[in-house]
């Protein structure tokens, strides 16, 4: 079998995987909104939840257990915190893909886009759900500190509290008949 | 169980009246049910490979199926249905996503740029000497067909855009066909006339899976009723992206950070 005969089969047979994989249905995150306005219409649930989690990360609750209920006691209770701490982690990487579809729908919606712009973004998410996959394997080992979650979800709801606010700035801008660039920049 | 040359010859001839029925039909559905208003294109291209049929027919038997005449007849009447089949997909794209103009815009964009590259890559590395020449060319247009779709469709789930079943079916079977015919191509390139009649079969085979792909979705294909979706303001892409990029690098830094080994708090 030739050279070239072992390439092509190999590029057709990745075309097919992709073909399949991008005409398949996109998972929902919830945000099935028919405009990208309703995407932003109740962003950070994870954060009600916060308070809970940096206790679920107290290192001495753990020594005190160690110390009152013993090692197997101690051991239970952090397996079991990490479970919900990967399941936060989980709520917060769905947080991120609404977030994404929002832009994404924005950008669908929008009358003109920029091609820098939308491979940044691309990139970036890329880089993210690269960078998100590493850090849940080392949430899995026990590697990681209740600072850095509290950092990330803090900063996911920025994100998504400074998008529901433009949104909202651009819908009564709208409204009013105003410039909507003008006013989101100001 | 192994084909000798007459089985062959006598599957090809059942799979051209085949294919050719299937041909009459589809055409018949899309001109009772008007569709050759919203498919120009692909009505075209089913109108073209239902004429490729009797025209080559008319030139084997005048001018013998060895001849010169029949040799450039079957290429170009091949790179006629290949170009037609481009018109096509380019219209099947339009009308996915057309209405959308800021993504639509940039799409036909990378599509064209994708096509090139892969027709280039093709045509480069398919071998060049003067026998291959045409089915190289060949290979490469369809080559850079499937590349184009598998493009658009990446683009149509990252925006979400919504695809009906009957188009999606049809940019499917195209994008099928063409990475089958590529293979196939490929696959001659390498074993030329030893393949040939072997090459038709499969050939037919695809073509006539591509066809009940395309009669299944024209039958079922009804025209979208709702109109064309609200943009947003002009000024809110760039109000809004921008910032949530800038939003994303910092993000991005923040998992950085925490993903390099620290001190303490672990659990």
């Amino acid at each position: 079998m030739s050279a070239l005969l072992v390439t092509f089969g190999v590029l057709v047979a990745g075309l097919l995987a992709v073909l399949v994989w991008s005409s398949g249905r996109k998972p929902r995150t919830g945000c099935a909104a028919a405009t990208p306005e309703e995407c932003f219409t109740s962003p950070c649930h994870h954060l009600a939840n916060l308070t809970q989690i940096r206790q679920a990360f107290e290192v001495a609750d753990l020594d005190y257990l160690a110390a009152r209920g013993g090692r197997v006691v101690a051991k239970r209770v952090k397996g079991d915190r990490r479970r919900v701490g990967i399941a936060y982690l989980n709520g917060l990487r769905g947080e991120f893909d609404r977030l994404m579809e929002a832009t994404a729908r924005i950008a669908a919606f929008s009358p003109e886009v920029q091609a820098k712009q939308e491979w940044r973004r691309f990139r970036l998410a890329l880089e993210f759900r690269l960078r998100y996959s590493v850090l849940r394997l080392k949430f899995a080992v026990g590697a990681l500190s209740f600072h850095g979650l509290r950092d990330l979800a803090s900063m996911l709801s920025t994100l998504a509290v400074e998008l529901e606010s433009t949104m909202g700035e651009l819908a009564a801008a709208a409204a009013l008949g105003h410039n909507p660039s003008r006013s989101a920049q100001t | 169980m192994r084909l000798n040359m007459s089985s062959l010859a006598l599957i090809q001839r059942v799979m051209w009246l085949l294919i050719l029925a299937l041909q009459v039909v589809i055409l018949l559905i899309m001109t009772g049910k008007k569709q050759y208003r919203d498919f120009p294109a692909i009505y075209l291209y089913l109108l073209i490979g239902l004429a490729e049929s009797p025209l080559l027919y008319f030139v084997y038997v005048t001018k013998g199926f060895e001849s010169a005449a029949a040799y450039w007849t079957a290429e170009i009447a091949q790179g006629v249905v290949v170009l037609a089949r481009w018109l096509a997909v380019c219209e099947i794209c339009y009308n996915i996503l057309g209405q959308f103009r800021g993504v639509w815009a940039l799409t036909w964009r990378a599509l064209f740029a994708f096509g090139a590259v892969a027709l280039s890559a093709a045509v480069l590395f398919g071998g060049h000497d003067y026998t291959r020449l045409i089915s190289t060319f060949d290979l490469g247009l369809e080559f850079s067909i499937a590349t184009a779709l598998v493009v658009f469709f990446t683009f149509t789930r990252f925006y979400d855009i919504p695809v009906s079943a009957a188009l999606r079916s049809i940019g499917v079977a195209f994008c099928m066909y063409s990475c089958f015919r590529a293979f196939n191509d490929t696959i001659l390139q390498t074993f030329l006339k030893n393949y040939a009649a072997t090459w038709s079969v499969i050939d037919g085979l695809t073509y006539l899976a591509t066809l009940t792909l395309i009669g299944g979705a024209v039958v079922v294909y009804q025209k979208a009723q709702a109109s064309e979706p609200a943009l947003l303001p002009s000024g809110t892409y760039a109000a809004v992206i921008p910032q949530a990029n800038d939003r994303l690098v910092n993000l991005n830094e923040r998992l950085r950070q925490m993903l390099k080994p620290r001190i303490g708090g672990k659990i």
